[in-house]
C-alpha cells in the first residue's frame, strides 16, 4: 500500500493556525473557568486531541501562556501519557489489541498482518496519510471478541487475518477522521 | 420496582410482575462492542412497528459478557428470560414469537429469573455461571438502567449515605467500615477503615477522597463494568467516605479508554446536583461536597496512588517515595483517601446492613465478596461476583464454564501482569488476600486470564515483561533498566540462543528489581517470571537445554521471519530494547503506547 514514512508526507495538518483554531483552543480553555489550571491541563489537552487528532505545539504554547504554566511542564506531560500524540495522525486509525488474551488468541498475528500490509510498524502512519497502526495493551473491555482490533472508534472481534485484510482493502480511501 | 436485598444473597426483588412486557437490552461497552446498539435501535424499531404497549429499557454490566449482545424478555405472567447471541437480525423473530406470539424460543434463551423452569428454559440458579455467585455489588446490574437515578433510588439507593449523614457521626461511619474489615480491592488489600481514620485524624485542611478508578490493566474490566452498570453504586460509597473524613471535594479518576464509565459517571453526578444531593448544604445538613469526573491519559502506572494524584495535579504520573502516605499528605499536599472503585462500592452495602452482616460474607480475613474479570482460554468470558474464600477451581471450571472446547489447562494467570501464573495442582487455593501468594502470585484485582496447552510460558514471561517495561515510568534505575534486560534475557531464550545463566541472572535481577523499585510496578515486574520459573522451569529448560518450544510458539515465529530478521509483532524488541528506550522518538518508548 505504501511505504514506511518518518516524515509527514501526505498527512494533512488539521491544524492551520486559522483564527477559527486558535479560537477552538481558547473555547476549550473556557469550558474550565472556575476550575484549577493545572486540574484542567489533562482534560483540555484531550479535548484539544479530540479535535485536532493530536496537540499541536502552537495549542501548548497558548495554553501555557492563558494559564500560566510553564511550557515544559505542559510538554512533560504530553509526553510522558500515551495517549497525547504530537504529530498528525492517519486518517484510519487502526489499533491492534495485544492485551493478556488477545495477544494469545492470535493477535499478534493480526499485527503481523497489519504490519505488513501497511508497511508500517506500531505508532507510524502510512506515507499517504491513510492509517495510522497502534498497539493497545490496555484493555477494551470486550475480552469475549478476543482477537480483536478497533478500527476508527468500532471493535471488530474475534478476528481473522483475513478478515482483517478484508477490512482494509475496503475502507474507503480518504475516510473520515475522528 | 424492589429494594437490594442484599443479604438474601443476590438478585434484586425488582423481578416483580411488570405491568406491560419489559425488554432489557444490556448497553456496557463490552456488549456494544458486540454490536449491542444496532440490537437496541431494532428493538425500539420493532416495538413501535407492532403497536406493542411494551417498554425498552437499558442496561447493564450483568456479567453474561460471553453471550453479549443480550436481552432479557420480561412478559407479564411469565417468568424474565434472558437471551444471549441477540444481533439486530435476530430481534424481530425474538420479540414476535416472545411477546407476539406465545413462543418463549427456549432455542435463544439462557435463563429464566424464576423459581422453575419454564418452557424448557433453566432457571438462572441452575446455571453454572450463577449458581456460586453471590451478588452483592452488582445486585442492581442487569436490572436498573444505570443512567436512571430514579431506578437506584427506587431499589433502595442513597439510603445508606442519608443514614450515615442523619443517623451517625462520621466516628460511627468510620467504626463500621473499620468493623467490616473491607480491604483495598485494587490489589493491595489494605484496610480502607484504617485509610479514612488516618485521613480523619490529620488537622490540615481542605481533604480530598479519589476514588481511583484507573484500572489501565489488559484484561481486568470490573471495576469498568460496575461503573457502566451502576455508577450510583460507587459514588454512593464515595459520598459516604467524604462525609467520614470530613471532605468537601472528591475526584473520580478514570482511565481515558473507558468513554462510556466517564460519560456515565458524569451523568450520575450531573443528576445527584440536579437533586440536591451533591452542592451545598446537602440534606440541610450543613454538608457541602463536589465530585469532579476526571479522565486519566493513558499511563497504567496512573493507578498506583501517588501516580494518580499527579495525575490529577496536571503531571507525570510517577509515584514518590512513602511516607507520607497519601492520608498525611496526598493531593496538593492535603489527606486524601484513595480507594478503589470495588472497595467503595462495597461501603453503603456495609452501613445498610452493618458491620456484622458484612464480616459474616467471605472469610474470618477477607470479608465480603470479590469480582472477577475472567477471560482468556474459557468457554465463557465473564464478570462475576463471588464470595471471598472461592476456589480457582470454582472459577475456571464452574463459573466460567471450563476450558473452551474442553483443551487441556496449562496455567491462570491470577492478580494480572502483576501476578503470577499458577498451574493445574494449585486450583484449589482460595481467593482470599494473602492465599495465592503462597505459590508467587496474588488475588489482585480479581482479573484472571486462563490459558490452554497452546500457550508458551515463556512467551507468557516475555509478554507480561514487555508491558512493565513499556508501563515502567523510567523513576526507579532497577525498574526501567532491569525489566528491559529481563525482556533482552526471555528474548534470547525464545531465539533458541538462551543458556542456563540467563535462567540464573533472571532470578538475581529479578531479586533486585523487588528490593529497589519504589512502587508496585516494580515490585510485582518480575512476579511474573518468578512464578514461571517456579512452576514451569521444565518448559523454560527446554527452551534453553534442547532448544524445543512444546507449544509450537517461540518456533513458529522464527519460521516467517519480518525483513529484519526480528520475531514478528515487535520488531523492536531486538535484545536491546534498554538501548532503543533511549533512542530521540516522538513519544518515549517508556509509553509507547
Amino acid at each position: 500500500m505504501s511505504n514506511v514514512s518518518s516524515t509527514t508526507v501526505g498527512i494533512e495538518d488539521p491544524w492551520t493556525g486559522s483564527k477559527a483554531d486558535v479560537a477552538r483552543i481558547v473555547g476549550v480553555m473556557d469550558g474550565f473557568e472556575g476550575e484549577d489550571s493545572m486540574e484542567s491541563l489533562i482534560p483540555a489537552l484531550h479535548h484539544v486531541q479530540e479535535h485536532f487528532g493530536y496537540v499541536p505545539e502552537a495549542a501548548a504554547q497558548l495554553i501555557s501562556e492563558r494559564w500560566s504554566i510553564p511550557v515544559t511542564d505542559i510538554f512533560a506531560v504530553l509526553t510522558f501519557y500515551a495517549d497525547f500524540r504530537l504529530e498528525p495522525q492517519g486518517r484510519n486509525i487502526l489499533w491492534v489489541c495485544e492485551g493478556a488474551a488477545c495477544y494469545f488468541m492470535g493477535g499478534t498475528d493480526l499485527a503481523h498482518v497489519a504490519q505488513r500490509e501497511l508497511g508500517v510498524e506500531y505508532n507510524e502512519t502510512t506515507q499517504d496519510g491513510e492509517w495510522t497502526l497502534r498497539r493497545a495493551d490496555f484493555c477494551f473491555g470486550a475480552c469475549q471478541l478476543a482477537p480483536l482490533i478497533e478500527l476508527n472508534h468500532t471493535i471488530h472481534g474475534p478476528l481473522t487475518t483475513d478478515q482483517l485484510l478484508h477490512m482494509i482493502h475496503n475502507q474507503p480511501a480518504h475516510g473520515s477522521h475522528e | 420496582m424492589g429494594t437490594v436485598s442484599a443479604s438474601s444473597g443476590g438478585r434484586l426483588e425488582a423481578v416483580l410482575e411488570p405491568q406491560v412486557p419489559l425488554i432489557w437490552v444490556s448497553a456496557d461497552s463490552g456488549a456494544l462492542a458486540a454490536g449491542a446498539a444496532d440490537t437496541l435501535r431494532e428493538v425500539e424499531r420493532v416495538v413501535a412497528q407492532q403497536g406493542w404497549n411494551a417498554q425498552v429499557r437499558k442496561t447493564g454490566a450483568f456479567g453474561t459478557t460471553w453471550l453479549e449482545p443480550v436481552v432479557d424478555v420480561h412478559v407479564p405472567g411469565r417468568p424474565r428470560i434472558t437471551y444471549g447471541h441477540v444481533t439486530a437480525d435476530k430481534v424481530e423473530g425474538l420479540l414476535r414469537s416472545c411477546i407476539g406470539g406465545e413462543n418463549p424460543r427456549a432455542d435463544l434463551a439462557f435463563a429464566n429469573h424464576g423459581d422453575a423452569e419454564y418452557a424448557g428454559i433453566p432457571t438462572l440458579d441452575s446455571t453454572d455461571w450463577w449458581r456460586l455467585q453471590r451478588r452483592v455489588l452488582l445486585a442492581r446490574c442487569g436490572y436498573v438502567n444505570p443512567e436512571s437515578l430514579a431506578d437506584y433510588v427506587g431499589s433502595g439507593g442513597y439510603t445508606a449515605f442519608t443514614k450515615s449523614l442523619l443517623e451517625m457521626t462520621p466516628d460511627e461511619v468510620i467504626a463500621e467500615v473499620k468493623a467490616a474489615n473491607v480491604r483495598g480491592r485494587g490489589g493491595a488489600g489494605f484496610p480502607a477503615g484504617i485509610k479514612w481514620e488516618s485521613a480523619r485524624s490529620e488537622r490540615n485542611f481542605p481533604k480530598f477522597v479519589i476514588s481511583n478508578s484507573h484500572e489501565g490493566e489488559p484484561n481486568v474490566f470490573k471495576d469498568r463494568r460496575l461503573m457502566e452498570g451502576d455508577p450510583h453504586g460507587m459514588l454512593e460509597g464515595l459520598m459516604i467516605a467524604t462525609y467520614a473524613v470530613g471532605s468537601e471535594a472528591a475526584y473520580v479518576y478514570i482511565g481515558s479508554e473507558y468513554p462510556l464509565a466517564l460519560q456515565r459517571m458524569q451523568h450520575a453526578v450531573d443528576d445527584l446536583k440536579a437533586v440536591g444531593l451533591l452542592g451545598r448544604d446537602i440534606l440541610g445538613t450543613g454538608m457541602n461536597l463536589k465530585v469532579k469526573v476526571v479522565p486519566g491519559a493513558g499511563a497504567y502506572i496512573s493507578g498506583e496512588a501517588s501516580a494518580a494524584i499527579y495525575g490529577l495535579q496536571g503531571q507525570r504520573g510517577m509515584p514518590r517515595t512513602k511516607p507520607p502516605r497519601s492520608a498525611e499528605a496526598g493531593l496538593w499536599g492535603r489527606p486524601t483517601v484513595v480507594n478503589n472503585t470495588e472497595t467503595l462500592a462495597n461501603v453503603p452495602h456495609i452501613i445498610a446492613n452493618g458491620s456484622g452482616w458484612y464480616s459474616q460474607v467471605g472469610t474470618e480475613l477477607s470479608t465480603g465478596t470479590k469480582l472477577f474479570s475472567l477471560a482468556g482460554d474459557v468457554e465463557h468470558v465473564c464478570l462475576a461476583e463471588l464470595e471471598m474464600g472461592c476456589t480457582l477451581r470454582d472459577l475456571i471450571y464452574t463459573t466460567a464454564g471450563g476450558m473452551r472446547e474442553g483443551a487441556p489447562f496449562r496455567s491462570i494467570l491470577a492478580g494480572g501482569i502483576s501476578g503470577g501464573a499458577l498451574p493445574e495442582r494449585t486450583l484449589d487455593l482460595t481467593n482470599e488476600f494473602g492465599k495465592l501468594e503462597s505459590e508467587g502470585s496474588m488475588m489482585g484485582s480479581g482479573g484472571y486470564i486462563v490459558y490452554d496447552e497452546g500457550t508458551c510460558m515463556v512467551d507468557l514471561a516475555f509478554y507480561c515483561t514487555r508491558f512493565n517495561r513499556d508501563e515502567s515510568c523510567g523513576k526507579c534505575v532497577p525498574c526501567r533498566i532491569g525489566t528491559a534486560s529481563q525482556l533482552a534475557m526471555l528474548q534470547r531464550i525464545m531465539d533458541g540462543a538462551g543458556t542456563e545463566r540467563d535462567i540464573d541472572r533472571l532470578i538475581e535481577s529479578s531479586d533486585d528489581i523487588i528490593a529497589y523499585s519504589l512502587c508496585g510496578l516494580g515490585q510485582a515486574a518480575p512476579v511474573p517470571i518468578l512464578s514461571i520459573l517456579k512452576h514451569y522451569q521444565d518448559e523454560v529448560r527446554e527452551h534453553v537445554l534442547e532448544k524445543k518450544c512444546r507449544a509450537g510458539v517461540c518456533s513458529m515465529k522464527f519460521a516467517r521471519p519480518t525483513s529484519n530478521g526480528v520475531r514478528a509483532g515487535d520488531a523492536k524488541d531486538d535484545g536491546a530494547g534498554f538501548i532503543r528506550a533511549r533512542t530521540p522518538s516522538p513519544l518515549p518508548v517508556l509509553t509507547s503506547r
